[in-house]
This record gives C-alpha cells, sequence and structure tokens, in this order.
C-alpha cells in the first residue's frame, strides 16, 4: 500500500486539478480584417495541409485569415 | 552504493507519479471539452484529417498508460510507453514551432496556456527523464511475482 501511495496522490490531484479548470473553453476565434474593422470568420476553415493561417475569398476579396486580431504578431504562442 | 539506489527509486516512484499526474489530467480534459479538442485539432493542417479519431485515441492511450503505471509488473512498459507518447508530443510541438504557428495547443488544461517554446523545453526534460526512469527501473520488478521473487532468491545465494 505504501508503494501505491504517491501514485495514489498523483491520480487523486489530477483529478482535483481538473474539475477546478473550466469545462466548456471558448472556442478560439478566427478572423480577419476588412480594412477598417475586424470581422468574425465563421465560414469553412483552412484544409488540412494548407498552412494554418490560409486566405479566404470572402465576398470576392481574399482575405488573411488570423487565429488572434494582431497583424504586427499574429503568433503568440511563440513568445517566450 | 545503497544510498545511489534509494534515489534511484525515489526518482522512479517521482516520474511515475508526475507521469499519473500528467497522463490523467489532461486526459479528463480532453474528454470533457472533447468539441473544442476537436475544433483545435482541425484547425491544424498536420492532425485536421484525424481529429475525430485522434479525439478518442489519444486521451486513451494516455489513460491505458496510467492503467499501466498502476501495475507494479507493467509499470516499466508504462514508463516506456508514456516517453515514447511524450516524444511524439515533442516532435509535434517542435514541428509547431518550426511552422511559427499561432493556433492553440491541444494538450488540455493549463498546458495551453504555455507558449510554444516553453512547451517544447517542458516536452524535452520530461521525455528525457521518462526515458532515464526507464532504464533505471529494475527490470527484476517488471516481471510477474514469483519469478521476480525467484530471481531475487537465486541471486542472494
Amino acid at each position: 500500500m505504501k508503494k501505491f501511495m504517491l501514485v495514489i496522490i498523483a491520480a487523486v490531484m489530477a483529478v482535483g486539478f481538473s474539475a477546478f479548470t473550466t469545462a466548456e473553453k471558448p472556442l478560439a476565434p478566427v478572423s480577419y480584417h476588412n480594412g477598417t474593422d475586424w470581422v468574425m470568420y465563421t465560414g469553412s476553415l483552412c484544409p488540412a495541409g494548407e498552412i494554418p493561417e490560409c486566405i479566404k475569398v470572402i465576398n470576392q476579396v481574399p482575405r488573411q485569415l488570423f487565429y488572434n486580431e494582431d497583424f504586427e504578431q499574429p503568433v503568440t504562442r511563440l513568445n517566450p | 552504493m545503497h544510498r545511489r539506489f534509494s534515489l534511484q527509486s525515489i526518482f522512479i516512484e517521482l516520474m511515475v507519479a508526475f507521469f499519473v499526474l500528467l497522463f490523467l489530467y489532461t486526459a479528463i480534459n480532453k474528454l470533457s471539452d472533447r468539441n473544442s479538442f476537436i475544433e483545435a485539432m482541425e484547425k491544424n493542417p498536420v492532425v485536421a484529417s484525424y481529429a475525430t479519431i485522434l479525439s478518442w485515441a489519444v486521451p486513451l492511450v494516455e489513460l491505458i498508460i496510467v492503467v499501466l503505471l498502476f501495475i507494479p509488473v507493467y509499470r516499466r512498459m508504462g514508463l516506456l510507453a508514456g516517453s515514447i507518447l511524450m516524444t511524439v508530443f515533442t516532435i509535434f510541438v517542435a514541428y509547431m514551432l518550426q511552422t511559427q504557428s499561432s493556433l492553440p495547443c491541444t494538450c488540455g488544461g493549463v498546458l495551453e496556456q504555455m507558449s510554444w517554446r516553453s512547451h517544447l523545453k517542458f516536452n524535452l526534460i520530461t521525455t528525457i527523464a521518462g526515458f532515464m526512469s526507464y532504464i533505471f527501473y529494475p527490470k527484476i520488478l517488471s516481471r510477474p511475482t514469483g519469478e521476480a521473487e525467484h530471481l531475487q532468491h537465486s541471486r542472494q545465494h
């Protein structure tokens, strides 16, 4: 039983931590800039095999999709 | 000599507990928020085609590893499986870093808050520690009880 103590504590901690994590996270928004403002994109996503933030033709205008509303630093997770 | 072995066993026990904590926590998170997990994968060019299958397979593999780590006979196998899974995750994170993706991580729970760089460091350290604990884990303990006792007994004489 003593051998299992650490593993059991770890398992209880894992279940406990999970309970404190919000179950439903807000889905990551996909948006594009229409020249004046950011607009939420709800259409079909970039096809598999292409770059994650692809260009889509929206209302006959090609638009770059962004997963965060930032021209300067679109790559948020690259920050240390 | 005895001290070295006790340090080894402490390291192994801590690694087993850490793997249980990590895999159980992320598996529960992935299963409880499966829709977000699938959506994040569908945005990813590498895994988009297999999003639905992976949404079940990844947490299931993680839970199997947790079960293996609970059973002393299979604990060594669990450490190896956990280290291999961490290697796969590390390759995935390295690829995401290479492609400069801004996509969110599909890792589950608080791990998603990490940047790709810190995530890569975390995965590398965990993978190395996992393989080390697998190598250090005494092979004799991973045999069925009767055989292990017989081997220990024959070594003493």
